[in-house]
């Protein structure tokens, strides 16, 4: 808990906090990113799934770098957000649960990557997705949409 | 309009919105599940059509339309919902009135490429680059939906209201 408090004293977190303008704009950006990483997520997903057979699961796959740009700028906005009231979110049961999504998504990513990366051309051309990435596809549709959720109703329980 | 905005207060919409405490939050998540949906989408082809992943043919983008549409329609009806139930604060919110404008050019720039460039895009290179006022359709959209998601989110937060 020392930690947690640590952070809420640094002066990132003094910026959010106490400026007019840093708690809105962490926000919004946290919004973005949110709409990059999970909108291109939720498009790879339903394609791997069977949804939308006119583009090739090679192609879509070409979607991963821009879902973890996404990520990344989700990472920085959510540390920001997260200094400002660190020991309080780490007791919300709404945040806890947007992390455990988060976390399980983030794995899926790098396990719906390897699967491109291991079978090269192959799964390029490929019109059906193996049924390892279909598995991975629909874990990753329930935890990303948990991570919203629970990000949404942070701001209500 | 202020007899309108009375009018939607009273509505049966607005006092869905206030019966149960738990209808606005529910609906904001919906409204996420909606932006998300549209932006990915969108984002996808705008993406093709600036001249990334060459890979996938631009004309299969046609494909992630049903997509945009599914997630525009979900936010509509959820925008709307609330709109009814706070109307008094949404129409004078400077953050909203911009919100509104970006959506309306960004669904005249969808209409311009639907009407206008996809009836020619047989003749593009399905991997190549597509004409440059294609790439600026492309950009635009992208911009335009950013824009929308950022006023939309500094609602609570920019002007009166």
């Amino acid at each position: 808990m020392g930690f947690l408090y640590w952070l809420e004293s640094t002066s990132l977190a003094n910026w959010v906090g106490a400026s007019l303008w840093g708690y809105p704009i962490m926000l919004t950006i946290h919004s973005v990113g949110l709409a990059i990483v999970v909108g291109l997520v939720f498009i790879m997903s339903i394609r791997f799934l069977g949804v939308m057979q006119g583009v090739s699961i090679g192609s879509v796959s070409r979607l991963f770098p821009f879902a973890w740009f996404g990520f990344a700028i989700n990472t920085v906005s959510g540390l920001a957000l997260f200094t400002l009231q660190a020991s309080w979110y780490v007791t919300s049961v709404p945040f806890l649960l947007k992390i455990t999504g988060i976390v399980i998504g983030v794995v899926m990513m790098v396990l719906m990557q390897k699967e491109f990366k291991k079978s090269g051309d192959g799964l390029d051309s490929a019109s059906e997705a193996p049924q390892n990435l279909k598995t991975f596809a629909i874990i990753s549709l329930v935890a990303w949409s948990v991570g919203m959720i629970g990000g949404r109703f942070i701001a209500y329980i | 309009m202020e007899a309108f905005m009375t009018f939607l207060s009273n509505s049966w919409v607005a006092s869905l919105m206030y019966g149960w405490a738990w209808t606005w939050p529910i609906c904001e998540t919906i409204h996420f599940f909606g932006m998300t949906i549209l932006f990915g989408a969108i984002a996808t082809t705008d993406l093709r059509l600036m001249g990334f992943f060459k890979q996938m043919p631009i004309q299969a983008t046609h494909v992630l339309i049903n997509i945009a549409i599914v997630g525009f329609v979900l936010n509509l009806i959820t925008g709307i919902m609330f709109f009814c139930g706070d109307s008094f604060r949404y129409v004078p919110n400077i953050s909203f009135q911009i919100k509104m404008v970006l959506i309306l050019l960004a669904g005249a720039n969808a209409l311009y490429f639907t009407f206008k460039l996809q009836p020619t895009w047989g003749e593009w290179d399905p991997h190549g680059n597509p004409p440059q006022i294609a790439r600026i359709v492309g950009a635009s959209s992208l911009a335009l939906w950013t824009g929308v998601i950022i006023f939309g989110r500094l609602i609570p937060y920019l002007g009166t209201g």
